[in-house]
């Protein structure tokens, strides 16, 4: 036997299975790696009631501070109010469960609330556009680093403009209005036996008005757990792992959006979900558009529990709308015209990547936007 | 090599008929009128329409037989392919079968899927091709190139041109992914064996058999926007690609772009079968 071969670091599940109580050493850290996932979902979990709960405690000490010095007062200004708030924490998760808290505190009314978190996911793609744009700035290719994070802004934004109408007109007509699912006492009683000692010792050493902040900055941390719980080694070596390699109907990728995204509860975490499918990183266009379409519809779900940890059966109301909504309008655009959509949106993105002032001004556009619906 | 041409008499026919008859006649081969009519009674008008299409063969054309089917077109089409063996099927397209039966999966692919040989769907102008386009997705490249030799071993005009076609239509899935392959063309590809290029270099090493003018190229875009755009753009008088996947859940997950290039095309498109009849010696 040669040096290298004893010395050789890596063995294989083969040459392991040779050794006697070699499996037995190779199983148990999967084990505990496993068990370490578990518990850091457990946590994530328990920091995202807590941070709800936070937020909800503290959200009306920014009654006046909304709606005096932000002047957010109707459902325009909060639309606003929400992309750009997720432009600032770049997540839009937070923000949706920002908007529920404000709402649950009598901050802002249903419209609003819709509106704000209608405005949250536009803002919420804007992480991997900034990312992308840290990679351009250190000198890397403009088009690669850009075009996914664009495609998700352009998909996000023109689905969701059309949604906003449709949800606007289901909330106001009351349509989903009997469909409630109050979270039970069991669940109310254990988040207040469990969260009320730690919520009530904050509220001591903080001012009011800290909780709210001191609630995002647990979520965020919480979402960020959570994304470490994925289970990102599954998908790589499932047949999933070929969407660079093969062109998709559109309602498979679709689903795939849908699905990936109700366990990472993020279209810019189940993105990047996408970056080690492929030995390259590569995915192709056709396969793309529909699976953000799919990741925009269960993105929801955070909020969704958000809501039934809210004791106001509206709450929930309101995400479902989101998501029925939203759903609606993908689900349509793709069974009627979605290679006509697909190569608009397409070509848009072709537009702003090949040219620096091309860029600039889709820049100035983004941030334009959402600056004047809060001024309205 | 035997060719089947189907007719149902109306213009698109006509375009069709005269291409196979200018390849049967490069092939030196028996070409195969067929025309097929729904009832018994319909004969006198299948007389009819055969005799269009022999009064529309190119002088010259060598030898030729007629036949007459009774029943469902796309069906009745394939049993007679199976039943004489054709290794190449030539129909116009809108050609034949119900409305629901076009909407659902139109002659020429269902005349593919159940058949034993490749099928050209002839659309726009036809004649004998001197530049063809093959487009290979990188699936089952050597069936596509091996079925195309076969067929066209006895078929190419001296001075072809052969393109062979790679769309990536990838992008990057985030940031930080390298990218210059997205923007590279066939040689720089080829040059640092990526993945497309070790398939194009393979492709024309393949194709260099039939000493014929062979370029390899790539294009970034969607498929079939950039094949179509290709074909258009290289006055392409034949667009090659192979079948769409058969298996069930192949067929339930994977998008049919075949069937999307030859709606899209406004030339004849060739469709590779990739079991089909071996092609017997002359």
């Amino acid at each position: 036997m040669s040096l290298s071969d004893s010395s050789n670091p890596n063995p294989s599940t083969s040459e392991l299975s040779k050794i006697p109580g070699a499996q037995t050493r190779q199983v148990l850290p999967t084990l505990i790696r496993r068990g370490a996932k578990i518990l850091l979902f457990i946590i994530s979990l328990m920091l995202f009631i807590l941070a709800i709960l936070l937020m909800k405690e503290g959200a009306q000490s920014y009654s006046s501070f909304i709606r005096d010095s932000l002047k957010v007062d109707n459902p325009i200004n909060s639309l606003g109010f929400g992309w750009l708030l997720a432009y600032l924490i770049m997540s839009g998760s937070p923000v949706a469960a920002a908007a529920l808290t404000f709402f649950d505190s009598g901050v802002i009314d249903k419209l609003s609330t819709f509106t704000m978190i209608t405005g949250s996911r536009m803002g919420a793609s804007f992480i991997v556009l900034f990312i992308g744009s840290i990679y351009v700035l250190r000198g890397r290719d403009r088009g690669a680093n850009l075009g996914v994070g664009l495609l998700a802004l352009v998909v996000t934004g023109s689905t969701y403009l059309v949604a906003l109408a449709l949800g606007g007109a289901l909330l106001q007509a009351g349509t989903l209005n009997s469909i409630h699912l109050d979270s039970n006492i069991l669940v109310q009683s254990m988040a207040d036996t469990l969260f009320k000692p730690t919520i009530s010792g904050i509220d001591h050493i903080f001012p009011a008005w800290s909780l709210f902040i001191i609630g995002l900055i647990i979520i965020l941390l919480s979402f960020n757990l959570f994304d470490r719980c994925l289970p990102q080694m599954t998908i790589k070596e499932s047949r999933v792992g070929q969407v660079s390699r093969i062109v998709y109907q559109p309602w498979v990728m679709f689903v795939l959006g849908a699905g990936i995204t109700l366990i990472s509860m993020s279209v810019s975490v189940s993105l990047s979900i996408l970056v080690p499918l492929s030995s390259r990183g590569f995915i192709r266009r056709e396969n793309v558009v529909p699976y953000i379409m799919g990741a925009n519809v269960t993105t929801f779900i955070d909020t969704l529990f958000a809501a039934l940890l809210l004791d106001t059966p509206y709450a929930f109301t309101i995400v479902l709308t989101s998501m029925v909504s939203i759903a609606v309008v993908s689900i349509v655009l793709l069974f009627t015209s979605f290679h006509r959509y697909e190569r608009a949106v397409l070509g848009l993105v072709d537009w702003v990547i090949s040219k620096e002032r091309n860029m600039l001004i889709f820049m100035l556009i983004i941030f334009a936007i959402p600056i004047t619906l809060m001024l309205i | 090599m035997r060719i089947l041409i189907a007719t149902d008499g109306l213009p698109h026919s006509e375009q069709a008929v005269h291409l196979s008859a200018k390849l049967a006649d490069a092939a030196r081969v028996k070409l195969t009128i067929l025309t097929v009519v729904k009832r018994e009674s319909d004969l006198p008008n299948a007389e009819k329409i055969l005799d269009m299409a022999t009064a529309s063969l190119p002088e010259g054309t060598l030898e030729f037989q007629t036949r007459t089917r009774v029943g469902n077109m796309a069906e009745e089409i394939v049993h007679e392919a199976l039943e004489g063996m054709y290794n190449l099927v030539v129909i116009g397209m809108g050609f034949g079968g119900t409305l629901l039966q076009r909407l659902l999966l139109p002659t020429g692919e269902w005349v593919l899927e159940h058949g034993p040989s490749s099928v050209i769907v002839v659309k726009g102008q036809a004649v004998l091709p001197k530049r063809i386009l093959i487009c290979d997705s990188g699936v089952d490249s050597s069936t596509l190139l091996d079925q195309f030799k076969q067929l066209f071993s006895n078929l190419l005009l001296e001075d072809t041109h052969l393109t062979v076609l790679h769309v990536m239509s990838q992008i990057s899935a985030g940031p930080g992914v390298s990218g210059w392959q997205l923007r590279a063309d066939a040689d720089e590809l080829i040059e640092a064996n990526t993945p497309e290029g070790e398939i194009l270099d393979q492709d024309t090493q393949v194709l260099d058999e039939l000493q014929q003018e062979i370029e390899a190229k790539v294009r970034h875009g969607l498929v079939v926007d950039e094949i179509i755009a290709e074909a258009r753009g290289g006055e392409y008088d034949l667009i090659v690609i192979g079948e769409h996947q058969n298996g069930f859940w192949e067929r339930l997950v994977l998008d049919n772009l075949a069937h999307q290039i030859v709606a899209a095309a406004d030339r004849p498109v060739m469709i590779i079968k990739k079991q089909a009849l071996k092609v017997s010696p002359k």
